[in-house]
């Protein structure tokens, strides 16, 4: 399985630029105010994980992955570990980075409200992740970008619905719920549970997947 | 006997088609040539030995492991050249290199570099720059460094010019020098299979039409070209094919020595697999 994950960070070489970039730009909007360097997390390791998709599915890589030893098993197993790899890479740079910025403006720094952030950031992405991985696997990358598409638009009309006719304040103590180190610790088993159950569920469909 | 693979009854329906009752065997250290048309089933057969896709009936043998009980144990014997399926074209050789050798147990890096020095490939330059040839080259190349039993070739030759498609047929050959080594190849090159092939299957719209040694096949099966009048002359259960065209008729006939002592007035030509290829699915059948 190492050969699989060496393949997909060496894949990631080529947008290595590109997320460069976003980095330094997350640093100036945080150092300005304007944004956290955490929001960096979410949005660059769901692009740089499809972007390995992408260029899967482009040369029939996946095809030719089951003709090798352990290739079904490993396909997706290494996509679950790489996105770990991935997500406590940059939650490393993010944090380190963090920091810089708050001794650069010469604040103390605040190491709770750095670790809330990067934990809300891994959890949004581990959640988009785990959500996506079984729909990619079952349907390949370009159908699933549509699935997912209409899967968020639904979620956002029905946000919409829900807080338009539901009064909101009602579900306040939800949230009191998850507050606190417990609510950290809630919010680990899930996404433990989460990343399982979609792992289970990925290797379903690419067990019977014929290519 | 010993077998690299054993094929016996495979089917598989899809909407549009089915591969109907495929058999056969590769003995070790034999090449199997595998034509047909595009569309025949070539392709599927192959997915379906490398368990790429679920069988409707039928079991495959590698190596005497039944693939679908205990697949990944022949994997490592196996090496695969597939049509348009490979890395994707971000990585170079080099990494492909550092992949593979944690994917097989006897990936042998020295071989692979010697590959990639012979074929003169650059190490470090992305596939997707490289010409369609080179990328052929730097498949096969893949699929060899691992020293494989079996290998398995779709079109191995595709894309590739004269010379080249030498380079890689010598290669082959070399290959099948070794202890136990087999190949099943398909291609629509048939001039390669008569340079290499032991056996030859001959698949169309899903069912095997012929399978031979190729040497039977080139010796036993020829083409008598005569005039209409010489043409009703001939016995309709000794032309297996025929077409017509402006000036004669071109039989293909079946056993030629035994043709011959029936019509020692005829001239035979030699046939070639292309030919064969032709006549079984151009030519018309005599009612």
């Amino acid at each position: 399985m190492k050969g699989f994950i060496k393949k997909d960070i060496l894949m990631m070489r080529s947008n290595l630029k590109i997320l460069l970039v976003l980095f330094v730009l997350y640093i100036v909007m945080d150092f300005q105010g304007n944004s956290s360097l955490s929001f960096f997390l979410p949005v660059c390791s769901v692009v740089s994980m499809l972007s390995t998709f992408s260029y899967d599915d482009y040369n029939h890589w996946t095809s030719y992955a089951v003709t090798l030893p352990n290739g079904r098993r490993n396909v997706v197993k290494s996509k679950y570990i790489t996105t770990f790899i991935l997500l406590f890479l940059m939650s490393l740079c993010v944090g380190v980075f963090s920091s810089i910025i708050y001794v650069t403006k010469h604040y103390a720094i605040n190491f709770s409200f750095i670790f809330e952030n990067l934990f809300g950031s891994i959890v949004g992405a581990l959640f988009v992740l785990d959500f996506m991985y079984p729909m990619i696997f079952k349907m390949g990358i370009e159908k699933a970008r549509i699935a997912i598409f209409v899967g968020v638009f639904s979620i956002i009309i029905l946000g919409g619905i829900l807080i338009k006719y539901v009064d909101v304040s009602a579900l306040s103590f939800l949230f009191s719920f998850f507050h606190g180190y417990g609510g950290i610790l809630i919010f680990i088993i899930m996404m433990i549970f989460l990343s399982f159950l979609s792992y289970q569920i990925s290797m379903l469909f690419y067990r019977k997947k014929e290519f | 006997m010993k077998y690299a693979l054993e094929v016996k009854g495979l089917g598989k329906k899809y909407d549009d088609f089915e591969l109907k009752d495929i058999h056969f065997s590769l003995p070790t250290g034999m090449i199997l040539g595998f034509i047909g048309e595009n569309g025949a089933g070539k392709t599927t057969t192959i997915k379906a030995i490398l368990n790429m896709i679920q069988l409707d009936s039928g079991h495959i043998k590698i190596f005497g492991c039944d693939i679908k009980k205990e697949t990944e144990l022949a994997k490592e014997e196996i090496g695969v050249v597939l049509d348009d399926m490979f890395f994707p074209e971000i990585l170079t050789p080099k990494d492909i290199n550092v992949i593979m050798k944690d994917i097989y147990q006897n990936w042998d890096q020295t071989l692979f570099y010697q590959y990639i020095n012979d074929f003169h490939l650059p190490l470090k330059q992305a596939i997707k720059t490289l010409s369609k040839g080179m990328r052929k080259k730097l498949e096969i190349a893949t699929a060899l460094s691992h020293h494989p039993k079996l290998l398995i070739l779709d079109e191995p030759t595709a894309g590739l010019d004269p010379i080249a498609r030498s380079e890689v047929i010598d290669l082959f050959r070399d290959f099948i020098q070794e202890k136990d080594c087999s190949i099943l190849l398909s291609s629509h090159i048939t001039t390669d299979l008569e340079h290499i092939a032991d056996y030859i299957i001959f698949i169309n719209e899903g069912t095997m039409l012929l399978s031979k040694t190729c040497d039977a096949l080139l010796e036993e099966y020829g083409i008598v070209k005569c005039k209409e009048k010489e043409f009703k002359q001939i016995d309709k259960k000794d032309k297996v094919r025929f077409r017509k065209n402006r000036y004669e008729y071109e039989i293909l006939i079946e056993n030629k020595k035994e043709f011959k002592k029936k019509y020692p007035s005829s001239i035979i030509d030699k046939i070639t697999l292309e030919d064969l290829m032709i006549f079984m699915l151009k030519g018309e059948v005599e009612k």
